[in-house]
C-alpha cells in the first residue's frame, strides 16, 4: 500500500515524544538491528582483511541492519497497512514505510544536507509551499539517524523530522534522541512470585517453651 | 563484671580505632587499650560514657563475649576490596545481629535441612534445585526465602551497607547454622547473585571458608549462575545473536543483572570473548557497569521477624526483644526495619464464604 494513501498519524506540530512512543515498536528494532550490527561488521571486516573506511564500514553496517530488519515481524494488530516494508538499500542509506510514514535511516548525529533533488523532496514533507495560516502540514517522512563513536561503536540514535534541506544546509522541525531499548522495559513487579513457601510455617516454638525475658 | 573484649567488640561494631574512641571519652589510647585488656578495672562513670558513645545498654558490657561467627568468605573478599577495619566492623555488627536472632532462636524450633555438596559445581546447583524443591529450568525470585525456608539464616546487616555479601557456618551451643550476611541497600539482581554465589560456599567449600582461593571464587560463581540461571532453562532464552537489548528483556525474567546475563552467554559459548568484551564495552560507554537499567526490588529477609513474631506476637514488643538481646530499642528497630513483614493474603475462608439470596439466609 502508498504510504501516501494512509491517513496521516501525526503533523509536523505533534509533540515528538507521541511520535516516538507510537513508533516505539518500529524504534525498538531499528536499535536491536544496529546493535547487532556493528559488531557482526567489525568482526567480518577483521576475518576478511578489509580496508576500515567509514564507507566501507557504513554500507556493511547498512546491510546487516536491512537483514535484521527483513527479520522483524512488526506488524500491528490493525494488519496489512502497518506492516513494515523495506524498500530498498541505497548507496546512502535505508528506506522503510511504516504506518503510512516513510523513514530514511541515514548515518549521523544530524540531519544531513540533501545533495539529491530527491532527498529534498524527502525532506520537505507534503506542501513545499506552506504558510502559517494553513493547518500545519501533515508529517509523511521522518529520519532515523545512526552514529557511532571514535572506536566505531553504536553510540546513539536519533528520529528528526525533516523541515528541509538543500546541498548545504538541512533543516529538521525537531530531533529527538532514542533511548536504549533496555530503558524503557519495565521492571518486575516486587514481591515473591516464585513457587510458594508460606510464611516460614517451620518456624514454631519449642514444644516446652522457655520464658522469655529476664528474670528479676 | 565487665568484660574487656565486649568493650572492644562494642569499639569495633562502631567502626572506632581505640585513639577515636579515647578522643570521645577525653581519655587516653592506653587507657582503652587497658581496659580492653583487662588490665585496669574500668570506672562505672566510664563505661557509662562508652555505652553512650558506643549506643549500646550497660548490659552488653557485663554479658560473656561470644564468638558465633567466623569472617568466612568475608576474608576473601577483604584481600581485594574492602579495609581490616571495615571488614572487622562488618564480623562485629553480623554477630550482633545473629546474637538478636540467637537469643531468639534458643526458644524456637528452627529445623536446618541444609546440607553439604561434594563435587562439580554446576551438579551441586542442580541437586540443589531438586533438594528445595525447584524445578530444574524455572527463574528463581525469592530465593532468600526459599533458603530461609530450608533453615539458612540470611541476615541483613546495617554495617554491610555498599559492600557484597558473607556467608559462615556460625557455632552455637554445638549447633552449626549457615549463615549468609547480605547488605540491605543492594540492587535486587545484584543481591540474587550475591545469595546464590554464597550459598555456593557454603554447601562446596564449607571446611575451607577462611581460606578462599580465586578458584574457589570461581567455582562459587559457577554454582551461583548454574543456581539462577540453569542451562536446561536459559539456553533457550539465550539465542544469538546476542545483543544488549535481548539481554536486557531478560533481565525481568531471570531476576538477574544484565551483567550477569552476559557472562552466561559467554560460559555457555553463546557468545565469543570478542562479543563478551564487546557488550562490556557498551555496558561501560552508557554507565551501566555501576548502574543498570530496569531496577529490580531487592528481596528482604524474612526469619529474624519471623522469629520475634512467633516469640512474642504481633507487633514485636521492642522493647522486650531489646532488653533479651542486650540491645537498644532504637537499634532492634533499625535491625527489624530490614526484614520483610508477613504477607497480606487474601482470607481463603472468607473468600470461599458464598452469600446466600435473602429467602435462604438462617433464621429467615
Amino acid at each position: 500500500m502508498d504510504a501516501n494513501s494512509i491517513p496521516p498519524l501525526f503533523t509536523c506540530e505533534t509533540d515528538p515524544e507521541l511520535v516516538v512512543s507510537t513508533l516505539e515498536s518500529l524504534l525498538f528494532a531499528v536499535y536491536e538491528a544496529f546493535e547487532v550490527a556493528l559488531p557482526e561488521v567489525e568482526q567480518l571486516i577483521e576475518r576478511e582483511g578489509f580496508e576500515r573506511t567509514s564507507a566501507i564500514f557504513n554500507h556493511l553496517v547498512r546491510c546487516k541492519a536491512k537483514t535484521r530488519l527483513c527479520a522483524f515481524d512488526c506488524q500491528d494488530e490493525d494488519g496489512g497497512a502497518n506492516t513494515l516494508q523495506i524498500e530498498r538499500v541505497m548507496l546512502d542509506g535505508l528506506a522503510l514505510e511504516y504506518r503510512g510514514l516513510r523513514f530514511r535511516i541515514l548515518k549521523g548525529a544530524v540531519l544531513p544536507t540533501a545533495q539529491s533533488t530527491q532527498r529534498q523532496r524527502f525532506y520537505q514533507q507534503e506542501l513545499p509551499i506552506w504558510s502559517p495560516d494553513m493547518p500545519a502540514p501533515s508529517l509523511r517522512t521522518l529520519v532515523i539517524l545512526w552514529d557511532t563513536d571514535s572506536t566505531w561503536q553504536f553510540s546513539r540514535l536519533y528520529l528528526a523530522a525533516p523541515k528541509s534541506g538543500d546541498a548545504r544546509t538541512a533543516e529538521a522541525y525537531w530531533q529527538y534522541e532514542i533511548k536504549h531499548p533496555a530503558e524503557g522495559i519495565a521492571p518486575p513487579p516486587s514481591g515473591p512470585t516464585g513457587p510458594d513457601f508460606g510464611d516460614l510455617d517451620n518456624v514454631r516454638p519449642l514444644s516446652a517453651p522457655l520464658v522469655v525475658g529476664k528474670r528479676e | 563484671m565487665i568484660y574487656g573484649e565486649r568493650i572492644k567488640q562494642a569499639r569495633e561494631l562502631r567502626g572506632f580505632t581505640q585513639t577515636k574512641l579515647a578522643e570521645l571519652l577525653k581519655v587516653t589510647q592506653s587507657r582503652i587499650a587497658q581496659v580492653e585488656g583487662e588490665f585496669r578495672d574500668v570506672a562505672d562513670s566510664l563505661i557509662a560514657e562508652i555505652a553512650y558513645r558506643t549506643e549500646l545498654p550497660l548490659s552488653y558490657f557485663s554479658k560473656a563475649p561470644e564468638n558465633w561467627l567466623s569472617a568466612g568468605s568475608l576474608l576473601f573478599r577483604a584481600r581485594t576490596s574492602i579495609s581490616k577495619r571495615e571488614v572487622t566492623q562488618s564480623l562485629r555488627d553480623a554477630e550482633h545481629v545473629f546474637g538478636l536472632a540467637y537469643s531468639m532462636a534458643k526458644n524456637l524450633e528452627l529445623p536446618v535441612s541444609l546440607r553439604t555438596i561434594n563435587g562439580d559445581p554446576k551438579d551441586a546447583a542442580i541437586q540443589m534445585r531438586a533438594l528445595l524443591g525447584l524445578s530444574a529450568t524455572v527463574p528463581i525470585h525469592n530465593l532468600i526465602r526459599i533458603l530461609e525456608n530450608a533453615g539458612i539464616w540470611v541476615l541483613a546487616v546495617p554495617a554491610m551497607k555498599g559492600r557484597d555479601a558473607f556467608c559462615c557456618w556460625a557455632e552455637a551451643d554445638g549447633r552449626q547454622i549457615p549463615v549468609i550476611v547480605i547488605s540491605p541497600d543492594c540492587p535486587g539482581d545484584r543481591l540474587a547473585m550475591n545469595v546464590a554465589h554464597e550459598l555456593g560456599h557454603l554447601v562446596l567449600h564449607k571446611n575451607m571458608l577462611g581460606r578462599l582461593s580465586p578458584e574457589l571464587e570461581k567455582e562459587a560463581f559457577a554454582y551461583g549462575a548454574e543456581l539462577l540461571m540453569p542451562e536446561a532453562g536459559i539456553r533457550a532464552d539465550l539465542r544469538p545473536p546476542i545483543s544488549l537489548t535481548r539481554v536486557a528483556l531478560l533481565k525481568p525474567k531471570w531476576g538477574v543483572s544484565i551483567q550477569a546475563l552476559i557472562r552466561r552467554s559467554y560460559d555457555l559459548n553463546v557468545i565469543s570473548e570478542r562479543q563478551y568484551r564487546y557488550l562490556f564495552m557498551q555496558l561501560s560507554s552508557k554507565g551501566w557497569r555501576t548502574t543498570e537499567p530496569i531496577p529490580i526490588v531487592p528481596e528482604k529477609p524474612r526469619l529474624l521477624k519471623k522469629m520475634a513474631e512467633v516469640l512474642y506476637g504481633s507487633p514485636v514488643p521492642i522493647d522486650r526483644i531489646a532488653a533479651d538481646a542486650d540491645m537498644l530499642p532504637a537499634e532492634v528497630s533499625r535491625v527489624l526495619g530490614l526484614y520483610a513483614e508477613a504477607e497480606k493474603k487474601p482470607d481463603a475462608a472468607k473468600s470461599r464464604v458464598v452469600a446466600f439470596p435473602a429467602p435462604y439466609r438462617a433464621g429467615k
